[in-house]
């Protein structure tokens, strides 16, 4: 669907606007988003609501003629929102953990306890990496590593759009301090 | 398929069976929830491609009394059975099979007798590791395997056994055991039955965090707890024996006397007259029959593997007669 604003772009926003109980519902591109502006945050206590069912717009705009403006991310590629991830408590697709990488960190580390894999890796020879695990040697290589090496081989074959996906991958996990 | 519960394993006379499922989804295709049809025949084609040697069966196509008869025996998940989407069951002569379109695009299982967890994994693997599958998996380096609900996302691994602990339910102990288990992140619940499963004393034991641990992690530290469960639970029969001397043995003779002699029997009390029976013979009280024995009769006991064995639809009062004569006939050996 393209952006109701500027009808340019695709829109993978739904601006929610609640004026005096009124509720209309605008879908917009990212960028004509950011400037709608005045954006409220949605009231996300920690994750459990996640769980417990209770997304808290509703709510909130029941609290009377409030005048709030939220705008609410949708996942490009199967249409997920927050408040349906929250509803259902689980995720539309791989790329919802993209989408909403800034909620699902959270929400991972309160059910684990941590976020971050430490498991085996599609194309890597399992077996012999777990045995290399139970006695505790590291695998050989990080998995930043890895994901460099993957970019090197992209760039080879110059498929450079998924290299450039391998780098910002790269970005994440360094950022994460891997 | 191979009937996992027709052989021995070890620790067997805790530990019943022994499972692993590896949850595994395909990127570029929404999970089956958020899936349309094409994309959902698109899972389908990608994974009968990848194992041409696995049949597939759709779940829209089995007869009732098939779905029941499979979930009795703990093949699929009854979750699997009611769906309306294309949800299907691969599997062929092989141990592990894989269920399609169920919560996750392919939830890869296989499940061994006794206490072998590592020998699930790498039957699992077997199917996990084909290049075809591989190519296609939602994968991060951050998140690991990328899974529908966030409780497997990581290893997707859910490392789980059957354990029958009849001494430890009679002394009422597994009460702490099982508050320690849920400190530990570990998933405790009663199978064989809706209520707690108490009748056939069986819990199932696994794991819960599937993130931030290696694959060899989780196996190890279930193992770790089962192992301690197998211990307490053989220290408990003891103690019962010798607490309750010959009273302890009579119970166990009075539930063998009521299985060689019952003319209808119901699931329930079924179960437990065999769970019973299965102490006895663990213990060396009783003697005639081996572990997997008894885990057959336990299996064939339910409602579905008693139609499929008769191989015609029962009414419940039949099934109660028909239990009856199966148990009859092979627990007579035991003495
Ligand atoms: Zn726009
Ligand atoms: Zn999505």
């Amino acid at each position: 669907m393209l952006c109701e604003r500027c009808k340019k772009n695709e829109a993978t926003m739904v601006l929610t606007k609640i004026i005096n109980n009124k509720k209309t519902v605008t879908n917009l591109c990212a960028e004509c988003a950011r400037e709608a502006g005045n954006t409220m945050q949605m009231p996300l206590d920690g994750l459990g609501s996640i769980f417990s069912g209770l997304l808290g717009l509703e709510t909130l705009w029941k609290g009377g003629p409030i005048q709030s403006i939220g705008t609410v991310k949708k996942c490009p590629s199967c249409g997920m929102t927050k408040e349906d991830i929250m509803r259902e408590g689980k995720l539309g697709c791989g790329d919802c953990y993209i989408t909403f990488i800034d909620e699902i960190r959270p929400l991972l580390r309160k059910i684990h306890g941590n976020c971050l894999h430490h498991g085996s890796v599609p194309n890597v020879d399992e077996p012999v990496k777990v045995r290399k695990e139970a006695k505790n040697e590291a695998p050989e290589k990080s998995p930043v590593e890895m994901l460099q090496d993957k970019m090197k081989e992209a760039i080879a074959k110059e498929d450079f759009e998924t290299a450039a996906a391998l780098r910002d991958q790269i970005k994440e996990l360094q950022k994460e301090g891997m | 398929m191979e009937n996992w519960y027709a052989e021995t394993g070890p620790d067997e006379d805790v530990v019943i069976s022994s499972r692993i499922r590896l949850a595994r989804n395909f990127k570029d295709i929404a999970f089956p929830a958020r899936a349309n049809k094409k994309q959902q025949d698109q899972v389908i084609s990608i994974i009968k491609e990848a194992l041409p040697e696995m049949n597939c069966y759709l779940m829209n196509d089995l007869p009732n009394l098939e779905k029941e008869y499979l979930i009795e025996t703990h093949t699929i998940s009854s979750d699997l059975a009611k769906s309306k989407k294309n949800s299907c069951l691969f599997t062929n002569d092989e141990r592990a099979s894989v269920m399609v379109n169920e919560e996750d695009h392919m939830r890869i299982q296989s499940v061994f007798s006794g206490l072998r967890l590592e020998e699930a994994y790498d039957d699992c693997l077997k199917i996990e590791r084909n290049n075809k599958l591989q190519e296609n998996y939602a994968f991060t380096y951050e998140f690991g395997y990328l899974t529908a609900c966030p409780t497997n996302t990581g290893t997707g691994l859910r490392a789980s056994a059957m354990v029958h602990v009849p001494a430890l339910v009679i002394s009422g102990k597994i009460n702490s055991i099982l508050d320690s288990c849920s400190k530990l992140g570990i998933a405790v619940r009663g199978i064989y039955g809706e209520n707690s499963g108490s009748g056939a004393h069986m819990i199932q034991i696994s794991n819960q965090v599937t993130l931030g641990q290696s694959e060899a992690e989780i196996i190890a530290s279930i193992k770790n707890i089962i192992g301690q469960i197998a211990v307490l639970e053989r220290q408990e029969r003891q103690n019962l024996l010798e607490k309750g001397g010959i009273h302890f043995t009579d119970k166990i003779y009075r539930a063998l006397g009521i299985l060689k002699n019952t003319r209808c029997i119901d699931t329930e009390e079924a179960l437990k007259l065999i769970s019973e029976v299965k102490m006895g013979l663990d213990m060396g009280i009783l003697k005639g029959a081996t572990t997997s024995d008894i885990v057959t009769i336990l299996t064939n006991v339910q409602p579905a593997c008693l139609q499929k064995i008769e191989g015609r639809i029962l009414t419940p009062d039949e099934r109660d007669e028909a239990r009856a004569t199966f148990i009859r006939e092979n627990i007579a050996k035991v003495e």
